[in-house]
């Protein structure tokens, strides 16, 4: 679901203002937060429901203490779904990896073995360990790829966004890729 | 076969970024060439595949998220959380607001406090106007107290010289003492006058000068026909300072 340059604008507007106390930001905010809880429900679903409910309320809570912490990081070059999405889907990935060691030292005797189904969670360590990867770039360029790959926009697009040349985010894209290539080359994915 | 070239990278930086076809000839003329240039192609392409295939996935999962409906107790959990911690926030940001004016307003009452007693020793210690001596010859400016106020160590006062054979005659009290007789009198040549300086016994009258927790003095400067006193020839000239010495 992409939005338009001014929704994420009006994103960032929304948690400056919930930030100040704004008691109609906040309202706004808490309204847009519900996806936290959805998104988990969603991920855990595709992963074949590793986690249970309860396991799903921790990792929320988690999530949400997460978020308000972050909160002043939050730059509005995403939506906020789409900036909470990452913090979900890193927690989750996270819970289940916890989960499952407890379960090999014998902590969870009485709970079924948790096994997530092999495509999905593939596709989610992809998105995790791409995600922690171009966290290790220059911020600029880790912006100029997420824009790229994340949002899909143009060069064009990328450089009205970060005030820059579309040259210049040509470059930033290409010597970030060249830098993401060395970092996942020397971190592999960890095992689920 | 052609040796890597790292002006290559330039042909490879416009092809990833698609401002050259792989198909144009420059770059199949490179590529076809160049085996490391076709690798670092290659891989590249694979990580933009990747990237590409974890955007999807984000998205995907943000719609996912979009569908799904919360339980009452969920929206609940998440209203609290945030609702919670945003009042913590304002009283934080209250309780910060409320330090901050309690200490500008010490420091508002400090710097009052301090321009206060400075202003009222400014006062006691504010040159007064010039004075006309008896004989109506001679002037003494503005006589002001300067000096260590902690310890009234020094006194120094400003006059025009004296004519030969007159002297000044420095007269301190305590002001708050009452009806007190003068700490010091004493008859000097100098504009200048401190407890070290005074002259022999028999020529001042310094009564316990140090008196613990003395605050405040008034001190006075005349000037007399000759060096050891004789006739008054100026109004006395009065200044007083305090002290924070305790």
């Amino acid at each position: 679901m992409l939005r338009s340059h001014d929704e994420h604008l009006s994103d960032l507007e929304l948690v400056r203002a919930m930030r100040q106390g704004q008691p109609e930001a906040i309202a706004g905010f808490v309204r847009r937060m519900r996806c936290v809880p959805l998104s988990l429900a969603a991920q855990n679903a595709r992963l074949g429901r590793p986690l249970n409910e309860h396991d799903i309320e921790d990792v929320s809570q988690e999530v949400l203490v997460l978020i308000w912490n972050k909160l002043p990081s939050f730059a509005g070059l995403s939506t906020l779904e789409t900036w909470v999405y990452r913090f979900t889907s890193f927690e989750l990935m996270n819970a289940v990896r916890r989960k499952r060691t407890r379960q090999r030292v014998g902590e969870l005797e009485d709970e079924p073995a948790v096994t997530p189904a092999s495509d999905s969670r593939m596709r989610l360590l992809e998105y995790e360990h791409l995600h922690r990867a171009i966290d290790r770039l220059d911020q600029v360029e880790a912006d100029v790829i997420r824009l790229k790959h994340f949002q899909e926009l143009t060069f064009e697009e990328i450089a009205a966004r970060l005030s820059m040349p579309a040259n210049t985010a040509k470059t930033k894209y290409y010597r970030g890729l060249e830098k993401l290539q060395e970092t996942l080359r020397a971190y592999r994915p960890d095992q689920l | 076969m052609k040796h890597h070239d790292p002006s290559h990278s330039a042909l490879l930086e416009r092809i990833v970024v698609g401002d050259l076809s792989r198909t144009s000839s420059d770059a199949r003329q490179t590529l076809d060439t160049c085996a490391t240039c076709r690798e670092r192609l290659r891989e590249l392409e694979r990580l933009q595949k990747s990237l590409a295939a974890a955007g999807e996935e984000e998205r995907a999962g943000v719609a996912r998220a979009a569908d799904g409906s919360l339980g009452q107790t969920q929206e609940r959990r998440v209203h609290d959380f945030f609702e919670e911690r945003s009042r913590m926030s304002r009283t934080r940001s209250r309780m910060g607001r409320l330090v901050a004016l309690a200490v500008a307003a010490s420091i508002c009452g400090v710097l009052v406090y301090r321009w206060a007693r400075s202003s009222e020793g400014g006062a006691q210690t504010q040159r007064p106007n010039d004075v006309m001596l008896n004989d109506d010859t001679q002037v003494l400016r503005g006589v002001a107290p300067s000096g260590v106020d902690s310890d009234f160590g020094k006194f120094v006062w400003e006059a025009p010289p004296l004519a030969a054979g007159k002297s000044f005659r420095l007269r301190i009290t305590n002001t708050d003492a009452i009806d007190s007789d003068p700490l010091v009198i004493d008859n000097i040549g100098a504009t200048t006058w401190h407890p070290g300086s005074a002259l022999p016994a028999e020529d001042r009258k310094i009564k316990d000068f140090f008196v613990p927790g003395l605050k405040h003095i008034e001190w006075t400067v005349e000037i007399y026909s000759g060096s050891m006193g004789g006739d008054l020839v100026s109004k006395p000239v009065p200044a007083s300072r305090g002290s924070t010495r305790q």
